[in-house]
């Protein structure tokens, strides 16, 4: 007999809860493997230990404890963790709630005060004419007919103002800068850009292959002109609503941003 | 109700302590266990043992806890308890705190199926219907139990006295 043979016998034996000395073959094996009979016999002494001895017992009461339980009232996993939740954010839940009515409320006081009432809007200039104004005083001074001299860098505040020590609202608010800022920018741009476009109209020609004379320079922007325009014919349809949206947004811009004072030398 | 606590109390404990190796932690787990059981009676098939039942559900409260134990690092007082320890002088109860020492070694599968086997004395089936595995498996977990058993003792030297007496034999 092999050793595995000796381990599947005897388990074999132990499953039919039957007595593993009793086998002749096992203990004949037993006799010439020592490591299968030390194990054997650690084994059967173990299970005789496990077996003599009483079960253990527990402490007096446990049909009562079990019972007590039993008549308590349920309290499910989610419950507990909820119930901890509740007791350790109880008080932040309250907090963020507060803040968030403080938040709302001041959100909608603030935007009383900036939505314009019609009085406010009938005394204040059109944005249109808002616009026109400007763009006249940045031009000619209508009153005397000469164009305005540039401004100096000593201009930068108003007579009236240099003399009351009040600095003029357009320095206060941060908004006509940048739109002024922008407005250069695309100027800049565009001029650029023109440029470059006719000085690679000039070469055109020469490339373009014509069944007849050579493009002119001027053919070269009035067909772009054409594109442009054929262009805008498709996207207007979408670009309308986009623009109005647009125009809206800036009207209401210009009605909450405070415009520059009137200048008192003009 | 009580009646059934009291029928079944020592097995289950018994089970629960062997599982665990703790008296106040076997406690804990044979009341839960009754508990669990008594709410849940209802899902309880008439047609089969109750007892395979009842231990399946300590069983498996058992090797919850067992599992979130080792989750846990290991105490001092548990390296402790693994200490060598030889049966020459010390008598009876040592040699069972070896066993019990073997026991706690082995996995948790492995020591409910032979737990079951050789101490509750549960057929394959029901241990099979305990453990929630097929047969085969049943049989498996409590033959390899034996053989890391008999491994474990033998490398620590204990039951050397049987041993020599077998081969006498």
């Amino acid at each position: 007999m092999q050793c595995e043979e000796f381990e599947g016998r005897l388990n074999r034996i132990l499953d039919e809860r039957g007595v593993p000395e009793a086998d002749e073959a096992l203990m004949e094996h037993a006799r010439k493997c020592q490591l299968c009979a030390r194990r054997c016999s650690a084994l059967l002494r173990a299970l005789t230990l496990l077996s003599a001895q009483p079960l253990p017992q527990p402490r007096t009461g446990l049909a009562d404890r079990v019972l007590a339980e039993l008549h308590q009232p349920r309290v499910f996993a989610w419950q507990r963790v909820w119930g901890q939740a509740r007791r350790v954010h109880v008080g932040a839940l309250l907090g963020a709630a507060a803040a968030l009515v403080v938040a709302a409320v001041w959100l909608i006081a603030a935007g009383d005060r900036q939505r314009p009432t019609a009085s406010r809007v009938s005394q204040q200039p059109h944005a249109s004419q808002r616009t026109m104004r400007s763009t006249d005083a940045a031009g000619q001074n209508r009153s005397s007919g000469q164009p305005r001299q540039a401004p100096q860098p000593d201009d930068a505040q108003a007579p009236g103002a240099a003399e009351t020590g009040v600095e003029p609202a357009v320095d206060a608010s941060p908004l006509p800068q940048l739109a002024r800022q922008a407005t250069d920018t695309y100027l800049h741009l565009a001029a650029d850009t023109r440029q470059s476009l006719q000085t690679a109209l000039l070469a055109l020609p020469n490339l373009t292959p014509s069944a007849g004379e050579p493009m002119t320079h001027t053919q070269g922007p009035d067909l772009l002109v054409q594109a442009g325009t054929l262009a805008t014919g498709w996207v207007k349809p979408v670009a309308a609503p986009i623009q109005r949206s647009a125009s809206q947004a800036l009207r209401s811009l210009m009605l909450v941003v405070p415009m520059p004072p009137e200048d008192p030398a003009q | 109700m009580a009646e059934l606590v009291e029928q079944f109390r020592d097995q289950v404990f018994g089970l629960c302590l062997r599982m665990l190796g703790n008296r106040q932690d076997a406690e804990d787990m044979a009341q839960e266990s009754f508990v669990r059981a008594l709410r849940s009676l209802h899902r309880w098939d008439p047609r089969r043992e109750f007892k395979p039942w009842l231990l399946s559900i300590a069983g498996n409260r058992c090797r919850t806890l067992l599992a979130k134990r080792q989750r846990r690092p290991r105490g001092v007082g548990e390296v402790e308890h693994l200490a060598d320890r030889r049966p020459s002088a010390e008598g009876y109860n040592i040699l069972v705190e070896e066993v019990e020492q073997a026991l706690s070694r082995l996995r948790n599968e492995y020591r409910q199926a032979f737990l079951l086997f050789h101490e509750q004395q549960l057929s394959y089936a029901e241990i099979a219907d305990a453990m929630n595995c097929p047969v085969g498996t049943a049989k498996t977990w409590v033959h390899r139990a034996r053989l890391e058993l008999a491994q474990i003792l033998t490398e620590r030297g204990v039951l050397e006295e049987k041993s020599n007496a077998m081969r006498r034999v």
